[in-house]
């Protein structure tokens, strides 16, 4: 039978250690994708991993039963994944700082991705979102490629869900330069 | 609800051993967690039980110099019954409360560290087994 994200976390909680061996493997590979396009280094990206899971299983004894666990983990992969490299000195301080967006931003149409993807051969596209500033690439990835909505990647990088939109549609604007 | 990605980047492949090392770790973890559970709980036992030694003794010779016994034992006396009121507040008066209060407090910590050492023990042994 297979449980859904929630019911692992309660099923971890009642004392089923083999819950979280179902969750860490679940999201594994996803969370390591997502790091990796940060780090963009093997070595890194495996420590900031283990961290995160490691953080996961001290954590989750506190989960918010009315949060969703998808963006939960990405919260924490993401927070990780930032003082890791800021650590290592592997971002710039300057990067992780966003522009101020207005909290009242119109709700325009937040574009396609179609566009860039005719314009882009996949390895020219990796490049340039990898180069893309953090506050722009971690949007872009959690949107585009990890397939969350805009909700949960408010959730996940802790901004307001206008700022989450408007960094997304820059990003593209960004990509389509 | 998820939608399906809009678009693939260039692959990337996670480590062969990866997801076993860090399940690995993680179980490393809990395993110091638990002993450290374990040690905590044992040494707070072993210093309860070494503190309710004074402490019974005090609380004894408390008892001893309070009258209490003497308090108590009218109680028996059927003329005595006509004072009970007093008598009561007498015995009440007569406790030594800090040290009852010490001592109690003392036993509610040992029963509780040991009762902690052994639910370590046995999701240890338990855990242990699993593995």
């Amino acid at each position: 039978m297979e449980y859904t994200d929630e019911q692992l976390i309660e099923r971890y909680q009642n004392g089923d250690q083999s819950a979280l061996v179902t969750l860490t493997t679940r999201y594994f590979d996803t969370i390591y994708r997502y790091t990796y396009r940060f780090a963009r280094d093997r070595a890194a990206t495996e420590d900031i991993v283990q961290d995160t899971f490691i953080k996961v299983w001290k954590s989750i004894a506190r989960f918010d039963k009315s949060m969703k666990v998808k963006p939960w983990l990405y919260r924490i992969a993401h927070n990780t994944a930032i003082d890791y490299l800021r650590k290592k000195k592997m971002i710039s301080f300057s990067s992780m700082e966003g522009e101020q967006f207005e909290e009242t931003i119109a709700d325009e149409a937040v574009g396609t991705m179609e566009q860039a993807i005719a314009a882009e051969e996949r390895a020219v596209l990796t490049q340039k979102i990898e180069s893309l500033p953090t506050h722009y690439k971690e949007v872009l990835l959690l949107r585009a490629e990890e397939s969350l909505t805009f909700e949960e990647i408010s959730i996940a990088l802790s901004k307001p869900l206008n700022t989450i939109k408007s960094l997304y549609r820059r990003a593209l604007l960004l990509l389509q330069k | 609800m998820n939608q399906k990605p809009l678009f693939s980047l260039t692959e990337v492949s996670t480590p062969s051993g990866l997801l076993e090392r860090v399940l690995l770790a993680i179980e490393h973890k809990q395993r110091m967690a638990r002993l450290w559970r374990i040690r905590i709980s044992v040494a707070i036992s072993a210093a309860s039980l070494a503190a309710l030694i004074p402490a019974s003794t005090a609380l004894a010779n408390s008892f001893a110099l309070s009258h209490f016994t003497s308090y108590l034992s009218l109680l028996g006396d059927s003329a005595a019954l006509t004072y009970w009121k007093e008598i009561s507040v007498s015995i009440l008066e007569s406790l030594p409360a800090a040290t009852l209060t010490m001592t109690i407090a003392l036993v509610g910590v040992l029963l509780w560290s040991m009762r902690m050492a052994i639910r370590s023990i046995s999701t240890n042994t338990t855990q242990l087994q699993h593995a």
